[in-house]
């Protein structure tokens, strides 16, 4: 009796390690991802035969309204892809760019800049991390884990142990849950159903039903822009400045450009000065002009552009391509 | 931590091994599960760990010190520290905002300007459960019916008892201490696996669900859903409410058996009971025999007038509703409750034609009455409960809201709890029986169909009782 406890875990244990193994196998297990914004990026990911792509936009939802990469292939003659995704983090940045930088040709990568910072990982981390790099990564929060934190259960102690479990754990399941989804048709996202059935938050390609939502109104009908500068987090030793040296090792090793694009918030005001200081050691930092995307028009909600106001800031970021990061604003400010 | 967190699972294993490695060592065995213990309860909020120490602390020593106690007015004044101090705790943190509003909203409406500032208290994970399982021991030894514990390292591992420790079923000293005195033997680790397996599958395939895709929705805004959508979404939350806290219970006696220790019964499929007795002896079945042992009896019970026994009926379910939530929609749930109990004891009983009833029939019925009191356990304010009952009455038909494949998600809750609960031992049997290798791959695909669901997200939803 006793020992059916171990032999049972030793049955899933091996199971477990037979779906990591044959998961490295087919391109099925990589695109199985909760999500299906996510699966169409790893779609992308894993292409047939390989692409090339002028520009890469890849951040957070933000970016995915604000920038229409179909108004800038047509005014620079390019091919562009916006791979904008739910919630922020410089962690989903850099797994959402690794394969499609690996399996495909990028000339540049337009990287958002967020005004703040996710601390945590992104919720979808256990699903996107790869086996190769839970290791990197689990060493990465271990680095911040002491005695301490381990004696009182500290939430960084607690999030690093939930991380690490939580990747492996997906690990020892992601072939069979792999081919389900793909038998149940999960994977084609291409369907309406599947866009819906997920909550993305905004894998619509320019919505026309998208409207600006009431309580946004109501709330900021009558705010007036007020331009300030602030120092804004140092972050040196936090999990951005890890992943976003990540994706520097990523876009040097696949001969793609890097650069960072601040989108803003509604009334936000420029990224502060440390946050820029810091994205500058790894490439140029683009900041629009931001009072004249300030109309509340063109703002379904606080944190995104749609409609005429997407295709306001997609100009700015035209302008910022077409002249680099000397067209930026507040240049000398920042 | 949670049950049906990925991070219990790893836990789980470490805690069993070490268990195992200790197997021949009684005190080390009792060691083993403390310590498990109290990281599963300190991961939730370390501080609190320590409030609970400090409760199973005070009860240890005012057990003893009772024992000893020379004269009854002694005994009963250490009795009474027990009560202040477990119930005070526990007024505190559960009730102690709930009376300062109902004392500013009585104070509004008699047109006081008097308004008691509302404290930012955290409601520490399973104080109900602990505080009402430590007060049995106290209770027990007054009574004399139970010898103090000579170990406060027992004694707070009878506490602090993991499986148990944060949603019941509530272990009374009596059911436990003794097995923490013997050499702890898991001699039903696979019974114990399928329980565990089991009461996550309820919870996560069926409560959960249930819970998002039909009770939540409808009780959020029960205007936009006709009676009968509202009648389908009251019948969905009694068998929501009824996998959630069963299904918690089946995994906390199964993992009871991982440990060699023996937990009481907490459900015996009650949505086949008849009558408000019945129920009562099938549903949260550790919580009302507490009520009925430690108040309704003290209070009486029914060996007094009937006038008197009514009232000591009303007051239990009324405290019981209480227990559950600090918001008179419980009250009102325990009120309701209580009124059927009193109307069936001297009303119903009496009646002869009733016995004559089919019992499937009243069976039905009394489900129904059960529902109607579910719809003020759900929600939110004595008001939006009755906007719920008074829509239901306006017998609209519309079911346009709710595909057919939700109607057969309430169907499986259905026939889980009258098909599947009556032979849930032979079940777990046969599930014993089975050769490991066969038991592994059961086990690795409930882990697949975990992993499936939880691309909806669902996976992590808190249980419904670990708010109480």
């Amino acid at each position: 009796m006793r020992k059916d406890f171990l032999h049972v875990c030793l049955v899933v244990l091996a199971f477990g390690l037979f779906s990591a193994g044959i998961e490295s196998l087919t391109s099925l297990g990589k695109i199985s991802v909760s999500d299906s914004k996510w699966r169409w990026i790893r779609k992308l990911s894993f292409p047939d035969t390989a692409q090339t792509y002028d520009y890469v936009f890849a951040g957070s939802s933000h970016i995915w309204q604000a920038v229409k990469p179909r108004n800038i292939e047509t005014e620079l003659g390019v091919k562009a892809i916006n791979i904008g995704r739910n919630w922020d983090g410089k962690d989903a940045d850099f797994y959402s760019l690794k394969n499609l930088l690996q399996n495909n040709h990028v000339k540049n990568v337009v990287l958002e800049l967020y005004a703040e910072e996710a601390v945590g990982p992104h919720e979808y981390f256990p699903y996107i991390v790869d086996a190769e790099d839970l290791g990197g990564d689990i060493a990465q929060e271990g680095r911040k884990i002491s005695l301490i934190d381990v004696l009182t259960l500290s939430s960084a102690f607690k999030h690093f142990i939930n991380q690490s479990f939580q990747a492996t754990a997906d690990l020892v399941v992601r072939a069979p849950t792999a081919i389900i989804n793909h038998l149940l048709g999960r994977l084609d996202c291409s369907t309406e159903a599947c866009q819906k059935n997920d909550g993305s938050a905004g894998f619509y390609f320019d919505d026309p039903n998208l409207r600006q939502e009431p309580a946004f109104y109501e709330k900021w009908k009558d705010q007036r822009f007020e331009l300030h500068f602030h120092e804004g987090r140092i972050l040196e030793g936090s999990r951005a400045a890890f992943y976003v040296r990540k994706i520097k090792g990523l876009t040097d090793k696949y001969g793609a450009k890097l650069q960072f694009l601040y989108v803003p918030s509604y009334m936000g005001s420029p990224p502060g000065k440390n946050v820029v200081a810091f994205y500058r050691q790894f490439g140029p930092v683009l900041v629009p002009r931001l009072e004249p995307l300030y109309k509340i028009e063109y703002w379904t909600n606080s944190t995104h552009l749609f409609h005429e106001g997407s295709e306001v800031f997609t100009q700015n970021v035209i302008e910022l391509l077409k002249h680099g990061p000397a067209a930026s604003a507040y240049a000398g400010q920042l | 931590m949670v049950f049906t967190e990925l991070i219990f699972i790893p836990f789980l294993i470490v805690t069993h091994l070490a268990f195992l490695l200790v197997k021949k060592h009684q005190l080390l065995q009792v060691g083993v599960l403390l310590l498990a213990s109290s990281v599963f309860y300190a991961w939730w909020d370390l501080r609190f760990f320590f409030l609970l120490l400090y409760t199973a602390t005070a009860d240890y020593y005012l057990g003893k010190w009772i024992h000893a106690a020379q004269t009854a007015r002694t005994r009963k004044l250490l009795l009474l520290i027990s009560l202040v101090s477990n119930l005070g705790v526990l007024g505190y943190f559960k009730y102690c905002n709930f009376f300062i509003s109902s004392f500013n909203s009585l104070a509004h409406t008699l047109g006081l300007s008097t308004q008691l500032p509302i404290l930012h208290v955290i409601l520490p994970v399973g104080i109900s459960f602990y505080t009402f399982q430590s007060l049995s021991y106290t209770l027990d030894v007054y009574k004399g019916e139970l010898e103090p514990c000579r170990s406060w390292f027992k004694f707070i591992t009878f506490v602090t008892a993991f499986p148990q420790l944060v949603a019941g079923p509530i272990v009374r000293a009596r059911d436990l201490l003794y097995q923490l005195d013997t050499n702890l033997v898991s001699r039903s680790c696979s019974r114990g696996l399928f329980l565990i397996i089991y009461g996550a599958a309820k919870k996560i395939f069926l409560a959960d669900t249930l819970g998002y895709y039909i009770v939540d929705p409808i009780f959020a805004s029960p205007q936009n859903y006709s009676s009968l959508e509202l009648l389908f979404g009251a019948y969905a939350y009694a068998f929501q409410i009824f996998c959630d806290f069963s299904g918690y219970s089946d995994m906390a006696i199964g993992l009871g058996q991982l440990f060699g220790l023996t937990f009481p019964l907490n459900f015996s499929f009650p949505y086949i009971a008849s009558n408000p007795s019945e129920f009562w002896k099938r549903w949260h079945i550790s919580l009302s025999t507490w009520l009925r042992d430690y108040l309704y009896i003290p209070l009486g019970g029914n060996k007094v007038s009937p006038l008197r026994n009514a009232y000591n009926l009303m007051i239990v379910m009324l405290l019981g509703g209480l227990w559950h939530g600090a918001n008179w929609t419980f009250v009102v749930w325990g009120g309701l409750h209580g009124t059927y109990l009193i109307i069936h004891r001297f009303l119903v009983s009496r009646i002869l034609f009733v016995a004559k009833i089919p019992r499937p029939i009243t069976i039905f019925l009394f489900f129904n009455l059960v529902c109607l009191t579910w719809v003020f356990f759900r929600s939110q304010s004595i008001e939006s409960a009755f906007h719920f009952l008074q829509r239901m009455t306006l017998m609209t038909t519309s079911f346009s809201n709710f595909s057919s494949s939700l109607v057969l998600l309430l169907v499986a809750g259905v026939l889980s709890h009258y098909l599947i609960e009556p032979r849930l031992f032979k079940i777990s049997d046969r599930f014993a029986n089975l050769h490991w290798s066969v038991k592994g791959i059961c086990v690795y695909i409930f882990l697949v169909c975990l992993a499936l669901f939880s691309e909806k997200g669902l996976a992590h939803k808190a249980f419904i009782y670990f708010q109480f």
